[in-house]
């Protein structure tokens, strides 16, 4: 095509543009002259129906389907062949209307006693504005548009397939609910209210998108959380301006509160027990239509090392477990930066029999030992990334031959020493034993700046990189809440929940550092029925 | 929407203080002389007086910066130059303690570095931290201070253990007046005690101001005087003044029985870092909002932070030789003692002359950012 076609071809495009927008805006004037009441003009619904077929009419799966009220005026049902469900408007809403009693003359046909008397589906109303009723139909549902009837009924007829309740994919547990979310907004809060039923629990739905309209629902417990966080993740919410939102990870990336920061400062999690757990502490949690993880804030990096089974199993266990992963996520971010701390600078650091064996490792290795740690690192990351794309069946052995044969071969030719292969496998482990699959990703990211940093200044070098990971959490927010807390001046009472647990009975009050309205989460008077027997 | 921004806690100078006060020991152990523990006793008493009066004086101006009480005091320019003398004296303290820190991690871990490189990684880190204010570097001393603390003393407890305790009983040949001159030398060495004027106008709860200084000065003692106490016991007062880095030596040579590792001091080595690291970080950040009170417009944080760091920069690299930066460090005594000492009780003095004094803005300190207004 050439150069004077494409102009001409964008400026036709852009001529029909400004056609449609101003029928769109005609229309829309019209409609809403007409309102919704009864016995508006004939051309209301004409002008109505004409925009929705320059709008949607030149689409193969939109369906208009015109049919006559029993002795009555014609009306025009108009839904997405595959969004809505045809059985649905077959038996809910035609044979209803076709068979409804003759109105009478003097009365007129109402969209209104249409919508109360002969349509039998559960969710039905009157929508006054043409963007309105574009939107209700691209979501999948059916409008009914009457002859002489201003504006059109809006009848839900969701017909869609959506992926059933199944277990988590990535948050597993041993022992707790086994339900996680799917990509359906509306059964996603069902679960969130199967397990809440308190008349405070509030789902607040949005659209968000300027083209996908995607569905976000905010859900808070009114009385506990605190109102100040829930105004400024509606806020945050507002504030998106984006042509799409196509999973809840959009939404986290325009609403987190340091977009540079490795660590994520909005929890994620595919789990509605989680999500009532958060709410239940005054948190507010954010759900998104065709995303299947819910997200969670305000979150601290606490947070972060928390697995769902910590608040099912008993508190003794539990601990042993939360320690280890504490102790995994410093091992995986330290390890490698040791192992080159001390094999460059300090190898007194290590026992004399380790400093040998280590020595002795490296004999062969053609490279530095900042490059061979790198090298590994690097190795580590394309297993890990190239086992993710395949097959799951493929991908196990892909990973086992994969790690065996690379490691070995790279031992044989130099490339790797032994004890870098042990380093490397320790990181990889203790990365992936952190029940946050995002903080192991940024704790085994985080190593390799670590491992420069000490290459460069030995254990000043590795010592300043911990400051420095250290610092940037102090400056660290989420929603307003300091990322460090409760390990930096609150109460005792909110470390009841960090690195130790303490047992489910000492949970008495939310954690202060949220600011819940209602500040006691357990009654030791109902608890020990003392005020039943009362 | 930022809760807690730019606030303290006034009991985070439970931990500031230590964290302002037990890095570097040697300065200590220096200005301790021949008087050994017997010096180091008074004269830590006196930094306590000292921190004390700081924090009365603070106390009396809820909410008020040290700009502002300065010049609510004496006046509009009398208090002008006392606060721009301040900004110079910390200034000068914080271009001294990077210089030291980095002469540290050359002289006992790389030796064949340019001193630079540590000073340029130590500055860049502390201006990440102090651009962001007071709030985060109270936050990471939160985290790092009871744990450095611990190591510290932990080590210490084991040198004492390993020492010879009849060795601190050496009194000083010059007698009284000479234990005198090195107490006042041990105050002087111990700058950090003004902190509660620095951080005035960013803590809540003015009440408790002055068992919080209590709290952190006793908590200082610990860390400071263990590493004294050890230094003192394993050598004698003569022989810890020919140690640069006297508490680290120690910490190398006292045998740990039954501990496989032979190097542990690299662990001390390291939380001696984070503790340099902090005080300087202190230093720095009360540089730079005494900077920023002087300056008409109030400029943001990050600016002045900015501004100051290549002239810390250059400030801490221009001694040639460590002999050099402990020449730097004896002129600093004078000007400490003045502004550590003399100001701060010359100013309660004439706080009380003047009768009650006024609260700071609506807004600053008093609680109002905690949200609970208890004093």
């Amino acid at each position: 095509m050439s150069r004077a076609e494409k102009r001409t071809l964008i400026r036709e495009l852009t001529r029909a543009c400004v056609v449609a927008r101003a029928r769109l805006a005609e229309a829309d004037a019209a409609l809403r002259r007409g309102g919704t009441g009864e016995g508006g003009g004939g051309a209301d619904a004409s002008t109505l129906l004409e925009a929705l077929r320059s709008l949607l009419g030149d689409n193969d799966d939109v369906v208009f389907r015109t049919f006559r009220l029993r002795r009555g005026p014609k009306a025009t049902l108009v839904y997405i062949d595959g969004l809505a469900k045809k059985e649905d408007v077959e038996e809910r809403i035609i044979q209803p209307l076709v068979r409804a009693a003759p109105v009478p003359a003097r009365d007129g046909v109402s969209l209104r006693r249409l919508a109360e008397e002969a349509v039998t589906a559960a969710e039905v109303k009157l929508v006054p504005s043409l963007d309105e009723v574009v939107r209700e139909v691209l979501g999948g549902a059916t409008a009914l548009v009457v002859d002489g009837q201003p504006g059109a009924v809006v009848i839900a007829s969701p017909g869609w397939k959506g992926r059933e309740v199944e277990k988590p994919s990535v948050e597993f547990s041993l022992r707790g609910p086994r339900e996680g979310f799917s990509e359906t907004l509306i059964w996603n809060i069902a679960l969130v209210r199967r397990r809440l039923r308190d008349p405070g629990l509030r789902v607040r739905k949005m659209r968000i998108g300027a083209r996908s309209q995607t569905e976000v629902a905010l859900l808070y417990l009114e009385g506990v959380a605190n109102p100040d966080v829930v105004a400024e993740a509606e806020r945050r919410l507002k504030a998106i301006r984006i042509d799409g939102i196509l999973d809840a990870g959009y939404v986290e990336q325009l609403i987190e509160d340091c977009w540079w920061s490795p660590f994520p400062t909005v929890n994620g999690s595919e789990r509605p027990d989680v999500v009532v757990a958060g709410l239940l502490e005054g948190r507010v949690a954010i759900l998104v239509d065709t995303s299947s993880f819910a997200l969670i804030v305000p979150s601290t990096f606490d947070g972060l090392f928390h697995s769902p089974e910590d608040s099912y199993d008993r508190w003794l266990p539990v601990n042993l477990l939360r320690f280890l992963r504490f102790l995994a996520s410093g091992v995986a971010l330290f390890t490698p930066a040791l192992y080159v701390a001390t094999a460059s600078f300090n190898p007194g650091l290590m026992p004399l029999k380790l400093a040998l064996k280590v020595a002795a490792s490296r004999e062969g290795v053609a490279f530095p030992v900042l490059f061979e740690a790198l090298f590994a690192q690097f190795a580590l990351e394309l297993l890990k990334e190239a086992g993710f794309r395949m097959p799951s069946p493929v991908s196990q052995i892909f990973g086992v031959v994969g790690g065996l044969v690379l490691g070995d071969l790279g031992v044989r030719a130099g490339v790797f020493s032994e004890i870098m292969m042990i380093v490397i496998a320790l990181t990889a482990i203790a990365s992936f034993s952190i029940p946050t699959i995002p903080l192991g990703t940024v704790v085994r990211l985080l190593g390799l700046p670590l491992m420069i940093s000490t290459a460069v200044l030995g254990m000043f070098g590795l010592v300043m990189g911990l400051l420095a990971i250290l610092a940037h959490l102090a400056t660290l927010r989420s929603f307003g809440v300091p990322y460090l807390v409760p390990y930096a001046y609150f109460s005792a009472q909110d470390l009841k929940d960090t690195v130790i647990k303490q047992p489910l009975p000492a949970f008495r009050r939310r954690p202060t550092f949220l600011r819940p309205r209602d500040a006691v989460m357990q009654d030791p008077d109902r608890q020990t029925g003392r005020e039943t027997s009362r | 929407m930022n809760w807690f921004n730019d606030r303290l806690p006034t009991t985070a100078l439970v931990l500031l203080l230590p964290l302002a006060l037990v890095e570097p020991p040697v300065l200590v152990v220096a200005a301790a002389g021949r008087g050994g523990v017997f010096s180091f006793a008074p004269g830590f008493a006196l930094a306590t007086l000292g921190a004390v009066a700081a924090a009365l004086l603070v106390r009396r101006h809820p909410g008020l910066t040290a700009v502002e009480i300065s010049r609510a005091l004496l006046g509009r320019g009398a208090g002008t130059a006392v606060a721009a003398g301040y900004a110079l004296f910390w200034f000068l303290e914080a271009a001294w303690l990077l210089r030291h820190e980095a002469s540290k991690v050359i002289d006992l871990l790389l030796p064949r570095t340019p001193v630079w490189a540590p000073v340029l990684y130590l500055l860049a880190v502390a201006a990440y931290l102090v651009a962001r204010g007071v709030e985060p570097l109270g936050r990471w001393a939160f985290v790092v201070v009871p744990f450095a603390l611990t190591v510290v003393l932990a080590f210490y407890v084991a040198g004492i253990t390993q020492a010879e305790p009849a060795r601190l009983a050496d009194l000083p040949p010059g007698g009284p007046g000479e234990v005198a001159r090195e107490a006042w030398r041990v105050a002087g060495a111990l700058e950090g005690v003004a902190l509660p004027l620095v951080l005035a106008g960013y803590l809540v709860r003015p009440g408790r101001l002055v068992a919080a200084t209590l709290g952190g000065m006793a908590l200082a003692f610990l860390g400071l005087g263990g590493a004294v106490v050890m230094v003192f016991s394993l050598w004698g007062v003569r022989a810890a003044q020919l140690y640069h880095w006297p508490a680290v030596v120690a910490v190398q040579n006292v045998p740990r029985p039954g501990l496989a590792f032979e190097k542990l001091e690299l662990i001390y080595l390291g939380v001696v870092v984070m503790l340099g690291f902090g005080r300087f970080a202190l230093l720095y950040l009360a540089a730079v909002l005494t900077i920023r009170g002087l300056l008409p417009a109030s400029p943001p944080l990050g600016r002045v932070v900015l501004g100051l760091a290549p002239a810390l920069l250059v400030a801490s690299l221009l001694p040639p030789h460590f002999d050099a930066l402990e020449r730097m460090r004896a002129w600093l005594y004078p000007p400490a003692w003045v502004f550590v000492y003399a100001l701060p009780a010359l100013g309660l003095g004439l706080s009380h002359l003047r009768g009650p004094a006024g609260a700071g803005p609506a807004g600053q300190g008093a609680g109002t950012a905690w949200g609970d207004g208890r004093r």
